[in-house]
């Protein structure tokens, strides 16, 4: 069984940070650490109890085996051994079956290109996202199904902030947009289809080869949405250079022009 | 305005008898008198869909309507829907389509959508995102809610 316990910091060395959705990168990377040393305890246990040399002994498929041979023992039983027959193993392990990884290591980058496929209704000044496509590098992915989630909703934390999201001031410092009626995050409406490709390229920088990925879709997808809006907006001779996007801002620079004209 | 009025909700099929101040939301009365915190509070003013719970058949959100409006009404809470340990196809769907990731705005979600199928059991998929459009997910982009929602559709008409 494995139980993974949750941020606390009277348990957790001091690290220098999650930022660039690096969990994955430190977590997992500690989560190695500990596993492998559990692994090299729990081949010299399987070892002592199929009668054969460590090297020899494969782990796979919940079960540990002699290459070659039909002769297997599960893991389980491998860890229940370990805790109630302690006696069995202590000559040569510490028996507990409890290990601990640490490991913080330098920043990880991932990097990816995002397209953005926008119409722009010069009336309104509305803005809908048709399309959205990306390719992220996160080094190796571990969970394709988390990975495309964190990708997929850092996108549309990226749209929001592209075309809605803004936390607007008074002149005497109080906020206008305290509400979630009056700050906009995006609904199911405000969000396409995502394309999603991974190009999977090993990071050298950190022990499983993942790269921290979430923040790939926030960053990169303001800038593709303003881009394809901008170029939409470019037989009009203008363009936007503030976010959000707002149809009152599109309609400003829209209006500029109209009376340039 | 402090003096208590006596009510009997049904959450689950349970009765709750409470009594509740003439202001005591829908969605407060559901968690702190009777202590089914399944149902989550968002915005607390009828935007995030986050306390959405079923009542007599319509999904509602429990943070606009007054526990009192509630008395003697059928009310359905997430907790209601799994069957023992045997997940409700919603809530199987979530989890097989990682329709959630903090999962804060998920019981809101599974039970708009269920009510919505079981009124609508045929709903096309555009009023289907224009009805989950009601609800806010900071986290998962809604992709894979409304992936969700369409694999439970199917699953739900098989029962």
């Amino acid at each position: 069984m494995i139980k993974v316990v949750h941020g606390d910091n009277d348990r957790a060395p001091y690290g220098w940070g999650t930022f660039a959705s690096r969990s994955l990168v430190i977590s997992g990377g500690a989560t190695l650490i500990a596993a492998r040393k559990v692994r090299a305890k729990l081949l010299k246990i399987a070892s002592h109890l199929l009668e054969a040399a460590s090297d020899d002994i494969v782990l796979a498929d919940g079960v540990a085996k002699v290459a070659g041979t039909d002769r297997t023992i599960p893991i389980a039983k491998l860890a229940r051994e370990a805790y109630t027959q302690t006696h069995r193993f202590f000559f040569f392990i510490d028996t507990a079956t409890t290990e601990t990884g640490h490991y913080d290591p330098p920043g990880t980058f991932s990097n990816a290109c995002h397209i953005a496929i926008v119409d722009v209704d010069v009336e309104t000044g509305h803005v809908k996202v048709e399309k959205f496509l990306v390719a992220e590098d996160a080094g190796r992915i571990i969970n394709p199904m988390i990975a495309d989630g964190q990708v997929q909703g850092g996108i549309a934390q990226g749209i929001g902030n592209a075309l809605l999201e803004e936390i607007i001031y008074d002149e005497n410092g109080g906020i206008l947009t305290a509400t979630l009626a009056d700050y906009l995050p995006p609904t199911a409406r405000e969000i396409p289809a995502i394309e999603l490709h991974h190009i999977e390229t090993p990071s050298v920088n950190s022990l499983t080869q993942a790269k921290g990925l979430g923040e790939g879709g926030t960053i990169g997808a303001p800038a593709a949405v303003i881009n394809a809006v901008n170029d939409a907006l470019s037989p009009f001779g203008v363009e936007i250079n503030e976010m959000p996007a707002t149809p009152q801002r599109i309609r400003a620079v829209l209006r500029k022009a109209e009376k340039a004209a | 305005m402090s003096e208590k009025t006596a009510i009997t909700v049904n959450i689950n099929g349970r009765d709750h008898a409470i009594a509740v101040e003439p202001r005591r939301t829908l969605a407060d009365a559901i968690r702190e008198d009777c202590g089914q915190t399944g149902t989550h509070i968002g915005c607390e003013h009828g935007v995030c869909g986050a306390c959405t719970v079923i009542v007599d058949g319509e999904p509602m959100r429990s943070c606009l309507m007054f526990a009192v409006q509630a008395d003697g009404k059928k009310i359905r809470t997430v907790e209601g829907l799994a069957d023992g340990d045997k997940l409700h196809p919603m809530q199987q769907a979530f989890m097989d389509h990682h329709a959630l990731q903090c999962g804060f705005c998920t019981p809101g979600f599974l039970m708009l959508a269920v009510g919505v199928l079981e009124r609508d059991p045929d709903i096309s998929n555009e009023d289907l995102v224009d009805v989950l459009s009601s609800n806010l997910c900071r986290c998962t982009g809604y992709q894979n809610i409304i992936k969700a929602v369409r694999a439970a559709a199917i699953e739900m008409q098989k029962r």
